[in-house]
């Protein structure tokens, strides 16, 4: 996958199991970003965590491993 | 659930649209007060100053009942929205009961006479309170639930353009962008390249570290951190250095500015001093953090007014803030063009990030903060044509510098030519009236047949005349900056409480040296833009 490319959709990280964006999780994730910000504003926005690969992701994004997350009932 | 009601969802589940719901409904009560000749002063009350027990409990007695309508108003709002944003309601509801308490004591403690002489403000006290109580003792893990900095800080903003005239924002606006563009961008790069080139970091490490300095401070960090995919643990550390560099500035910069404003705000006779105005744009510079800056000047605005809040929020939040997404949409394209393509085993999740991402990371409070100000404008600029100021002939004239009892008598006043169709005298309700607003010349031609007394009678008619002055100031605009300050307050106390040094110093020295190149430089940069290339802009303000 390239810049340029565009993830299929039902790929995106937005469906991954790794993918952590929960605003709660996602601050506890982050020890003291609620000092002088939040999980909860747009500047987070649609991004979280990538807990495989431990990065700051966006949504959009896919890669590789992508596992579907299983919706809960 | 489909895209379209995600994002029509959306406005429910971010602080930053919560804040614009709040200042709105805020700031038209206090319009729909007044339009019903009413309005929200009584209830909308923050304590007085006091240097006995016997002043401290009248003025408690006095102001009780509007402290519970400001806790039971707020508390209702800030509930269902964090219900709303999916929080834990018991927790919260229990902190912000704690926190409300913990902020009315502040603004006692601010309010005695002691703390006057020693120069501290509700901000610091509330500042320096939270952070003794934190790293003593870290905090019960329930109230973190209510430690809300940010959305208390973004309500305060939106409810602060409603003092925020939006001539003085198109007005201050482009030197702001100036200012805070040859700020931003020579931070940045400081930072940047002292992480990458002395202390050999990785680039996207130097963009969010970077971005946090030289930006809008965490936020910054994150807004970035996604879009250059940076590891969770540099923006862990980033969000580390930043936060400790913002608290150690706010103590820095409020000394530093409290000692360099003459005590009048205006008679600069020494070489170092500066004006509220400069105090404020030098601090929007030179701050990592929104609320962090806020603590510093809404610590001068005690004693040198609004202009320091003024100019502050014209450059950091309109100067730096509005700016992010900009800043995601390009690191994006240079994270990916440059810093990944030398690293070909670069694992994990990739993919283009559009322009959207420019209104995606905007911070949306920031349209409240206008809508408040474009509201508020508009109906100063249109007072009632048929408007008659009154004032008594016998009472009591106050204004910033002086306070004057005076008891006059108009029943053989001559009145001018000049103002015969607009000046009257009403025996029977022992008033004088003033149709329109006085101009100056109109005073002093009435003050030309009159006595001492009936001068400041007529002074007082002046400020009656005003419309923008004795009614919409007064009545509606002073409760919107009293809930203001309860935001502002609440806001520092959250940040005192939340912080622990020890917590957050776990990073390396290598990202705290190359923060701090980048705060070396971009201290003295702020001051040198603020105090001598567009001194006579801020100084004006």
């Amino acid at each position: 996958m390239t810049f340029f490319d565009k993830p299929h959709s039902s790929y995106k990280c937005a469906f991954c199991c790794f993918f952590l964006d929960d605003p709660v999780d996602f601050e506890k994730a982050l020890p003291g970003l609620c000092i002088l910000s939040s999980g909860q504003g747009d500047t987070k926005g649609d991004q979280g965590i990538c807990t495989l690969h431990q990065r700051l992701v966006i949504s959009t994004m896919s890669c590789k491993k992508f596992t579907r997350r299983r919706l809960s009932t | 659930m489909n895209n379209n009601s995600k994002k029509a969802f959306k406005i429910f589940r971010t602080e930053d649209y919560w804040a614009i719901w709040l200042g709105m409904v805020v700031i038209f009560l206090c319009i729909g007060f007044y339009w019903a000749d009413s309005s929200l002063t009584a209830w909308a009350v923050t304590p007085g100053t006091w240097s006995n027990f016997g002043q401290l409990s009248a003025d408690l007695g006095k102001h009780i009942a509007g402290y519970i309508v400001v806790y039971i108003g707020f508390g209702l709002f800030f509930t269902l929205s964090m219900k709303l944003m999916g929080r834990n309601i018991r927790e919260f509801v229990v902190g912000y009961t704690v926190l409300f308490i913990g902020s009315l004591a502040v603004f006692y403690l601010a309010g005695w006479s002691v703390m006057k002489k020693l120069d501290l403000g509700a901000p610091l006290l509330a500042l320096l309170i939270g952070l003794v109580i934190s790293n003593i003792k870290a905090p019960p893990q329930w109230l973190y639930t209510s430690l809300r900095t940010e959305y208390y800080i973004k309500t305060g903003i939106v409810l602060l353009g409603a003092t925020l005239p939006l001539t003085l924002i198109v007005e201050a606006g482009p030197i702001a962008f100036i200012q805070a563009t040859i700020v931003s961008v020579t931070t940045w790069l400081t930072i940047f390249l002292a992480a990458t080139k002395i202390f050999k970091l990785e680039p996207r490490f130097g963009a969010v570290l970077g971005t946090g300095g030289a930006v809008c401070g965490v936020s910054g960090s994150i807004a970035v951190g996604g879009a250059v995919r940076a590891e969770k643990d540099h923006i862990a550390v980033g969000i580390a250095v930043v936060s400790i560099w913002a608290i150690v500035m706010i103590f820095v910069l409020a000394i530093l500015t409290k000692w360099m404003i003459p005590a009048d705000g205006k008679t600069m006779t020494e070489w170092y001093h500066i004006s509220p105005g400069e105090s404020g744009a030098w601090v929007g510079t030179s701050e990592y953090a929104d609320a962090a800056g806020f603590a510093v000047v809404a610590e001068l605005a005690n004693e040198y007014g609004d202009a320091p809040i003024h100019a502050f929020t014209l450059m950091k939040v309109i100067g730096r803030d509005i700016w992010i997404g900009i800043w995601a949409f390009v690191l994006s394209i240079v994270s990916v063009v440059y810093w990944e393509s030398k690293n070909k085993n670069l694992d994990g999740p990739q993919g283009r990030v559009g322009l959207s991402v420019v209104w995606e990371r905007f911070p949306k409070f920031v349209l409240g903060f206008f809508a408040a100000s474009i509201i508020m404008s508009l109906i100063a600029s249109s007072p009632p044509r048929d408007y008659v100021g009154r004032a008594p002939v016998a009472g009591t004239f106050k204004s910033k510098a002086q306070e004057h009892e005076y008891n006059a008598d108009f029943s053989d006043y001559k009145v001018p030519s000049s103002v015969a169709g607009k000046f009257s005298y009403d025996a029977s309700e022992k008033q004088i009236r003033f149709s329109g607003k006085m101009s100056l010349d109109e005073l002093n031609a009435l003050f030309v047949n009159a006595d001492e007394e009936q001068k400041w009678a007529l002074k007082n008619l002046h400020f009656h005349a005003d419309w923008f002055q004795s009614e919409l100031s007064s009545l509606v605009i002073s409760p919107i900056k009293k809930l203001r300050e309860w935001a502002f307050v609440l806001c520092f106390l959250c940040i005192g409480l939340s912080t622990r040094f020890r917590d957050l110093a776990t990073f390396g020295l290598k990202p705290f040296w190359a923060f701090t190149i980048g705060v070396i430089v971009n201290v003295p940069l702020g001051y040198i833009l603020t105090t001598r290339v567009f001194v006579d802009f801020w100084r004006g303000l």
